[in-house]
């Protein structure tokens, strides 16, 4: 155990190539914590490696041991975070774990704007934020004009910022100083009952579900019982430690202290990120603040495009949830697509990540259906439903009203571009609630938003109205009754109920319009004509056609073209698997998610 | 039973842009190297089951241009092949010849040779056309060359033709048919141009040098093409074949109605089948002109590779080359080959497509409608 005036915790907040992974590797290094050799294998930038595959969006912590210029040890924790607004909430319970953070500015590129929302994030949370000019040695740099854009656009003190190359080795040294120097130590509360933060989770076929804890109060000791106070969950810890980033077993962590416990707890959704760990013997009256269990925002179908993967698929979405306790799912059918499940996901990314692992860990070939928010309905007969699935909405006579979740969205955007935000989120039926300046030249904006309006390309749009300097987090307020409808695509005349979905009505033509264009570019010509409409109940609103192939025919066929011939027929027939069958039309697994890509 | 025979002569005086065929532009050849591997090889088969003991019925000289080999280098290989196997009484024999390469004293010889169907590379009439196609004749030569094969007694006369070729106009397509016609050919080859990968004009797609006409112009094409040549005496009866009843080219319907054929020569393909239509074999010989030579030297055969062909596949190549043919198949016909009826097989297939207007079914055969022409490739997939 390490004195809590001897802890350091910090993360490393930088835009992708501005150098943090060569600027951990440096700290690693200077402080011992990995050889020369080892760093020639490029340890971080595996991980890097890993989370670009969409493997690791979890954050990970490194404990390094410094000899300051004071001469005493210290014990640096350095903790990394993930970084997209579907996985904010992880980003925050990270931050939650450190008092500091160096935030990492590329010298010749200046601040970019996806570091923002990190920032605004590491600043809410109270952090201090040490600046770091990095990559000083390239011909491009400026260093006084990224000292400017940090004040003005950041809106930090950059006077006393860390000057570095860290390709160069250069500015290493201070960097470690400021964090002893600069960064608070942990309180030391050690006589109180043990409270530890979980801020990362994973699941190993071995021990259980790993987690990365921080410890607020008490201490961790190896064979006391433990208690997940969100979950209510117990268990005993059997082992603990910390990585350097080896894995280093330890029998206690301390106040402040940072590290890994396995309590024989067989499923991440029983130990949360966010959630308080502590004694089962002696219980915290209170947990650490911000506990939220996360809550899936959109909803789609996950469906095998052959039906006789639907088993193999199941199976695969159960070892995924393994690692993602925010992942959930039941089985549903569609009349379209057959056999298949409704998932709930925490955004689109999120989505899109567990539909890319599914098919390239799994082998799976997937038809995902639009995503959708989930409407709560009240019923004439006094019913309330909630709905995932637009398809299963009650026929129109039997509902009363439908009503719509809406969320709070607070977005923190530079002065400039002010305006254009504002536009993007009236567009998007939001309702200021507040506009406030929040230093030099950032804005805090709050609306009032329906949740459908946010979740699919709201983020895409914010970051491009504002060459992305905005940066958007919001919660969930309530649901609100709103004029909605429900609008089918009907193909040759057949409604397809994996396409149905629930829109406002005053966007229903609109988004007909642009739904039955997109579907027609995305369905490709065959045999027959296939018509195209978007109808609200009985009425049509919009309708395409694809005309049907024209000319689709080998002119030789002759002895030495048959074996070549029944290999095209065969590959031709292998792409259609790829497609599926609905009446005796074939729509490309693309089709189904026309709706995100009305726009491009 | 009988078999059809196919020899390859894989050379040409150029390389045509628009060919994938395994030839070889040269300026001299191997000629009698050449025939004495095509013998060679036709011995060590003549020994084998399943050619042993059974007669040839059909033989086609192809290539490249078999019209380069001089008519006693093709005599030879007949001889052989009357030898080795025994023709039957009214075996076709047809020879490949660029309206360029020939002249009466050949067409003469060919024809006392054994040759007695003549196939000629007509292409278009067009000069702007055989230019894009690279041709080394002109309309002129294959007016001679119709004219002089007629003389040499030659019956059996057909005629190559290409069309939607870049540049080409529907006007081109009415006129090429209206000269080939009046040459008084037995039998045209309609084909449409494709652009086949490994060619000089896939390469210039590729690199947007050379625009394929749009699918609604080829598939204008197409149909002036299987409406015009009817019109004229020369019914459709294959997707790029027209001939008057009894003259279609007995050597390429083996192939369409999926039996055995023995090929010879660089490149060429075999199928044999089994009695009972269980499975069959496919192999191929070795395409390079000098690894064949050395290959039947060593060994009196030059398979490059072979692939066994199951029953279910036999089944559908059956019904995918029968369905070329405008006349399509009888079901009778399929269940006498597979021991199984066809609906059991295919009917699930074969109904949507009926109803769909894309295949014809009556009572005794199956057959692509006019509108299943334009699209036989996405039809026959359906039953892969």
């Amino acid at each position: 155990m390490t004195a809590p005036e001897l802890l350091r915790n910090f993360s490393i907040i930088a835009h992708i190539d501005h150098g943090k992974s060569t600027l951990a590797d440096r700290l690693l290094e200077r402080t011992g914590a990995l050889s020369k050799r080892e760093l020639k294998e490029q340890f971080l930038d595996s991980m890097e490696l890993e989370r670009e595959r969409g493997i690791t969006i979890k954050a990970r912590s490194v404990r390094l041991n410094y000899v300051a210029r004071d001469g005493k040890s210290y014990v640096l924790n350095l903790i990394d975070t993930p970084g997209h607004v579907d996985f904010a909430y992880e980003v925050s319970r990270s931050l939650a774990a450190c008092e500091g953070a160096l935030l990492v500015v590329d010298a010749s590129q200046g601040v970019e704007a996806q570091t923002l929302a990190n920032v605004y994030m590491a600043l809410d949370h109270g952090l201090e934020i040490i600046p770091v000019i990095n990559k000083i040695d390239l011909p491009g740099a400026d260093v006084e004009r990224t000292r400017n854009e940090i004040e003005q656009i950041v809106g930090l003190d950059a006077s006393n910022a860390i000057l570095t190359s860290a390709k160069e080795g250069i500015g290493i040294d201070e960097v470690l100083e400021a964090v002893v120097t600069r960064i608070p130590a942990p309180p030391a509360n050690g006589a109180r009952p043990l409270r530890a933060l979980v801020f990362d989770s994973w699941y190993d076929p071995y021990e259980g579900v790993i987690s990365l804890v921080r410890v607020f109060d008490g201490e961790l000791r190896r064979g006391m019982r433990l208690q997940l106070m969100g979950t209510g969950k117990r268990g005993e810890l059997m082992r603990l430690g910390f990585f350097t980033p080896h894995e280093q077993p330890a029998d206690r962590l301390g106040p402040g202290e940072v590290g890994f416990i396995v309590a024989g707890i067989k499923d991440v959704a029983d130990m949360r990120v966010g959630d308080t760990v502590t004694d089962a013997d002696r219980p915290a009256s209170e947990p650490l603040a911000g506990f939220k269990e996360l809550k899936p925002m959109v909803f789609a179908g996950l469906y095998p495009t052959e039906a006789n993967q639907y088993t193999a698929l199941r199976d695969a979405i159960d070892k995924l949830r393994l690692n993602d306790a925010s992942l959930v799912f039941e089985p549903e059918t569609s009349q379209a697509l057959g056999f298949g499940f409704r998932a709930g996901f925490l955004g689109l990314l999120h989505m899109d990540i567990a539909q890319e692992r599914l098919e390239r860990e799994f082998g799976l070939d997937l038809v995902v259906t639009a995503p959708t928010v989930a409407y709560r309905v009240r019923t004439t007969s006094g019913e309330t439903k909630i709905v995932d699935n637009p398809s299963r909405l009650p026929p129109e006579n039997e509902i009363e009203a439908i009503e719509e979740p809406f969320i709070l969205a607070e977005i923190h955007v530079p002065e400039a571009y002010l305006g254009a935000v504002m536009r993007l989120c009236e567009e998007r039926r939001g309702v200021q609630r507040e506009l406030r300046y929040a230093g030099h030249q950032r804005v805090i904006l709050s609306y009032e938003m329906p949740l459908a309006e946010i979740v699919f390309d709201f983020y895409d749009r914010l970051k491009s109205v504002s060459r992305g300097y905005a940066s958007l987090d919001y919660e969930f307020l309530d649901f609100r009754p709103e004029h909605l409808v429900k609008l089918d695509i009907r193909i040759n005349g057949e409604v397809v109920d994996a396409l149905s979905m629930i829109v406002h009505r005053d966007r229903a033509f609109e988004r007909g319009r642009a739904l039955c264009e997109k579907m027609r570019e995305l369905i490709p010509r065959q045999m027959f004509e296939v018509a195209i409409q978007a109808a609200i109940g009985a009425r049509i609103i919009a309708r395409e056609s694809v005309k049907p192939l024209r000319k689709n025919v080998t002119a030789k066929c002759y002895g030495g073209d048959i074996t070549r011939k029944r290999k095209l027929l065969e590959k031709q027939k292998e792409g259609k698997k790829r497609m599926k069958q609905v009446g005796r039309v074939e729509i490309p697994q693309e089709a189904f998610l026309a709706l995100l890509k009305v726009g491009e | 039973m009988g078999f059809s025979l196919y020899i390859h002569i894989p050379y040409c005086e150029s390389k045509c842009p628009y060919c994938d065929f395994n030839s070889y532009g040269v300026s001299q050849w191997p000629e009698v190297e050449y025939v004495d591997a095509l013998v060679g090889e036709m011995e060590t088969r003549a020994r084998t089951a399943p050619w042993a003991g059974q007669r040839v019925k059909t033989i086609f000289f192809g290539g490249g241009t078999p019209s380069l080999f001089m008519p006693a280098s093709i005599a030879g290989v007949i001889q052989a092949a009357d030898r080795l196997f025994g023709l039957v009484p009214d075996c076709e024999v047809t020879l490949e010849a660029n309206p360029g390469t020939v002249d009466q004293s050949k067409l003469v010889d060919l024809r006392a040779a054994g040759v007695n169907r003549i196939s000629f590379g007509a292409q278009s009439f067009n000069p702007a056309i055989l230019k894009v196609l690279g041709r080394i004749h002109d309309a002129e030569q294959t007016r001679q060359a119709a004219s002089m094969a007629q003389r040499a007694g030659f019956e059996r006369l057909n005629l190559d033709l290409i069309f939607a070729v870049p540049g080409q106009q529907i006007e081109d397509v009415y006129r090429d048919i209206a000269v080939a016609t009046s040459l008084g050919p037995d039998h045209i080859s309609a084909y449409n141009l494709t652009f086949e990968e490994k060619t000089i004009f896939f390469t210039a797609m590729k690199r947007g040098l050379i625009v394929p006409l749009s699918d609604d112009e080829q598939a204008a094409m197409f149909e002036v093409v299987r409406t015009e040549l009817p019109r004229r005496g020369y019914p459709m009866y294959e997707i790029s074949n027209y001939a008057p009843a009894g003259h279609e080219a007995r050597h390429n319907l083996s192939y369409w109605r999926a039996e055995s054929y023995l090929g010879l020569g660089a490149g060429a393909h075999s199928c044999a089948l089994d009695d009972t239509f269980s499975q069959g074999v496919r192999w191929w010989n070795q395409p390079l002109p000098s690894r064949y030579l050395a290959a039947v030297a060593e060994r009196g055969i030059a398979e490059e590779g072979r692939e066994l062909i199951e029953k279910r596949k036999l089944e559908q190549e059956f019904v995918f080359l029968n369905l070329r043919l405008r006349a399509g198949f009888e079901f009778r016909e399929f269940e006498r080959r597979f021991g199984e009826p066809f609906d059991a097989r295919f009917g699930e297939v074969t109904a949507p497509l009926v109803q769909g207007g894309l295949l014809v079914r009556d009572k005794d055969r199956l057959f692509l409608s006019d509108r299943g022409l334009e699209i036989a490739d996405s039809v026959f997939a359906q039953f892969m």
